[in-house]
């Protein structure tokens, strides 16, 4: 499958995840004691702080949108690496190609989706009441946001930095560069001659 | 030096306000064209421009209102900030070294002016110029606000100062900014950010130890205190649920390399070549800027629901309140130079691509060749532009003023980012898709801003305008004949 049809099915997937969220249920019912009082599954206004919010009973508010939330968050995955390896697709020999990027980009892609994986199902059991223990500081869900979700794209960084000067831009595209820019710099002086005498419109160029 | 505290923070401010004017003098000499003006003479290094990027991404919204939502939200916010990563890979596989080669091969001075070439489209520059007109406004007045603001907050808090007035603070930061922006255009905006980059990156990591420091039993007695509280507030989704904070993660990820303040510094470089370690320096900077970020509404919320604290008149007081009562006098001071520093780094950015929007790109688009004399008209658009804002501000509500702020981030995904991102890397892609995505982004996000329109579970109005300007983009472009490109393009986008 070409890379661009990867992409757009992978948007496609995401309006329905969020169209699926919309016809989803809103409000969730609160337990405070013996009065029930329905509230937004988005959050409602904290009972003691009028400038807070807080979120309620999580597994009850989650129990569609957890699912469809995996689900929106695997087709971003996916679309993020689809769109990457648009970035690092080169036109080779007639061909497209992503080189040596291809297995990295394949691989991160995964890693990336294993780890929303793992923070889905950690926060079931979290919002279960299973455990609230923490981990590193944080409860454990929230513990795979910040030590693993948040640094995990420092390996695609490296990865561009490790194929930028034999696949990304090599010695011959800078020199391919230089050579567009000969070009377009003669194109411009002609343009600017013929303007001169009077010749007519200056040459193509949006500097 | 407690009881001289506000004094303190005055001080470090004043020294940050004649670092900035030095600098205006300084790149003043150096600015001899509107090539310099707009582009820095494509002559940049790789700390100047690493830098100037990650602190034009982090504005007065990340230090004020970023900390603000995690007081208020808990965890919701801080998928804005954690997706930091993932946008800079981003920003780099798909939009940096293809931006820089237009620029470099065709002298482009702006982001519609590259686009105008891809597209081979003049229709296609001018809506790109429209967009970040109207992306700029909003923007511009919501930093000129925040810079009143705290400059008036902390003027009075001086003991002996006469009252300052809003007007009068925003009278004086603006001068600043506009002294610095008019004489050194990009070349002042680009060397003020290493300042205020590297002032964000301290303040980012002093403040976490400080935050530590504040909360009783530190970070796993703040986590337990919130986890007591209100389980969801802490937990990864934080109050808002999974669809909102992910909704948050789409929009900022994907929207970042759709931001013109940003990705317009991609084009001043001196080689392409650097970007290797521009990815490096801008992504670690960023990271440690973030933490100020999270680390004051933890605190905060933490604080406040132990009782340590009183309650804040409104979330958006948490880093002021955080600073006067917690951090040292000296960060303090830094902190609030660092709060200025991202707040003006942002406006720079903004005055300088509107200003080319207004002088370079709509007459361009109209009547097909620049103004004469651009590099005066330049000046002018700034000045005016940046006076435009202060009077808006002014005039203005408020209200209307945060939502125009809130419009701007989405507005340039929705409407930028199929167009420069997928765009430019995809011959595929027609003038005709890209013209309607940025139209798409423009009217589903004022609809929804303007209308108040509530998506469900807190699914952010922004990231459904970016999902749906993207899928027509690519829709469009799959179902119209795409336009044959000049060799040259063609060449570019193989590279």
């Amino acid at each position: 499958m070409k890379l661009h049809w990867f992409v757009f099915l992978t948007l496609i997937g995401m309006c329905l995840a969020v169209g699926a969220a919309f016809v989803a249920p809103t409000e969730v019912a609160v337990q405070d004691g013996a009065t029930e009082q329905v509230v937004s599954g988005s959050g409602f206004q904290h009972d003691r702080f009028s400038t807070m919010r807080q979120g309620g009973p999580g597994a009850e508010r989650h129990a569609t949108t957890l699912w469809i939330g995996w689900a929106f968050i695997l087709l971003q995955v996916l679309f993020f690496g689809g769109c990457l390896a648009m970035g690092m697709e080169r036109r080779k020999d007639g061909g497209a190609s992503l080189g040596p990027a291809k297995q990295p980009l394949i691989v991160g892609t995964l890693v990336l989706a294993a780890i929303f994986t793992a923070l889905v199902f950690s926060y079931q059991r979290y919002a279960a009441g299973e455990t609230h223990a923490l981990f590193l500081g944080f409860p454990r869900p929230t513990a795979w946001v910040f030590y693993a979700v948040w640094p995990f794209p420092v390996y695609l960084m490296f990865v561009y930095m490790r194929i930028f000067d034999r696949w990304f831009f090599t010695e011959e595209d800078e020199r391919k560069v230089a050579e567009l820019a000969a070009a377009q710099r003669q194109r411009e002086s002609e343009g600017r001659k013929e303007l001169e005498a009077g010749g007519g419109a200056a040459g193509a160029g949006g500097g | 030096m407690e009881e001289s505290r506000n004094a303190v923070v005055l001080t470090c401010l004043l020294i940050y306000f004649a670092l900035c004017i030095g600098v205006g003098v300084w790149a003043l000499r150096r600015t001899k064209s509107s090539h310099d003006f707009f582009m820095a003479g494509r002559e940049l290094g790789i700390i100047v421009t690493a830098f100037a990027l990650f602190s034009s991404t982090l504005s007065g919204f990340g230090f004020v209102g970023g900390p603000g939502l995690v007081y208020s939200q808990g965890m919701t916010s801080v998928w804005m900030i954690v997706c930091g990563t993932v946008a800079s890979c981003f920003t780099f596989f798909l939009v940096a070294k293809r931006l820089r080669i237009f620029s470099e091969v065709y002298r482009t001075v702006s982001l519609p002016d590259t686009v105008a070439l891809r597209y081979q489209s003049e229709t296609s520059r001018f809506l790109t110029a429209v967009a970040i007109i109207l992306g700029v406004v909003g923007y511009l007045a919501a930093q000129v606000m925040a810079m009143a603001v705290v400059l008036q907050e902390i003027l009075n808090s001086v003991d002996g100062m006469p009252h300052v007035s809003l007007g009068a603070s925003m009278a004086i930061s603006v001068a600043v900014l506009v002294f610095y922006c008019v004489t050194g255009g990009i070349i002042a905006g680009v060397y003020t950010d290493v300042v205020q980059g590297a002032v964000m990156a301290i303040a980012g990591v002093l403040v976490v130890v400080a935050a530590v420091n504040a909360v009783d039993g530190g970070l796993a007695g703040g986590a337990t205190t919130l986890v007591n509280d209100d389980p969801e507030a802490i937990g990864p989704w934080g109050t808002l649920g999974i669809m909102g904070a992910l909704s948050y993660y789409f929009l900022f990820v994907v929207g970042a390399c759709g931001q013109p303040h940003i990705v317009t510094k991609l084009m001043m470089n001196k080689r392409i070549r650097q970007f290797k370690q521009i990815f490096l320096v801008s992504a670690i900077a960023g990271v440690l800027a973030a933490l100020l970020w999270i680390a004051i509404g933890f605190a905060m919320r933490a604080l406040v629901v132990a009782g340590d604290h009183p309650e804040l008149g409104q979330p958006d007081d948490a880093a002021y309140a955080f600073l006067q009562s917690y951090a040292h006098p000296i960060l303090a001071g830094i902190v609030f130079a660092a709060l200025f520093a991202a707040i003006m780094s942002t406006a720079d950015g903004f005055l300088n691509i509107g200003a080319a929007a207004i002088i370079h790109d709509i007459p361009k688009a109209i009547t097909g060749r620049p103004l004469k004399k651009e590099l005066f008209w330049a000046r002018v658009a700034t000045l005016v532009l940046a006076v435009f804002a202060a009077l808006f501000v002014s005039l203005s509500s408020s209200d209307l003023v945060a939502l125009l702020g809130a419009f701007g981030w989405g507005t340039f995904a929705a409407a930028l980012v199929p167009t420069v991102a997928i765009g430019f890397n995809w011959k595929r892609a027609t003038p005709l898709a890209a013209n309607v995505a940025i139209v798409s982004g423009l009217l589903v996000n004022f609809v929804i801003e303007i209308a108040d329109i509530s998506v469900p579970h807190g699914i952010h109005g922004g990231a459904i305008s970016l999902l749906l300007s993207m899928t027509l983009f690519f829709g469009i472009s799959l179902l119209s004949k795409p336009k044959p490109l000049p060799p040259e393009i063609d060449a570019i986008i193989d590279l």
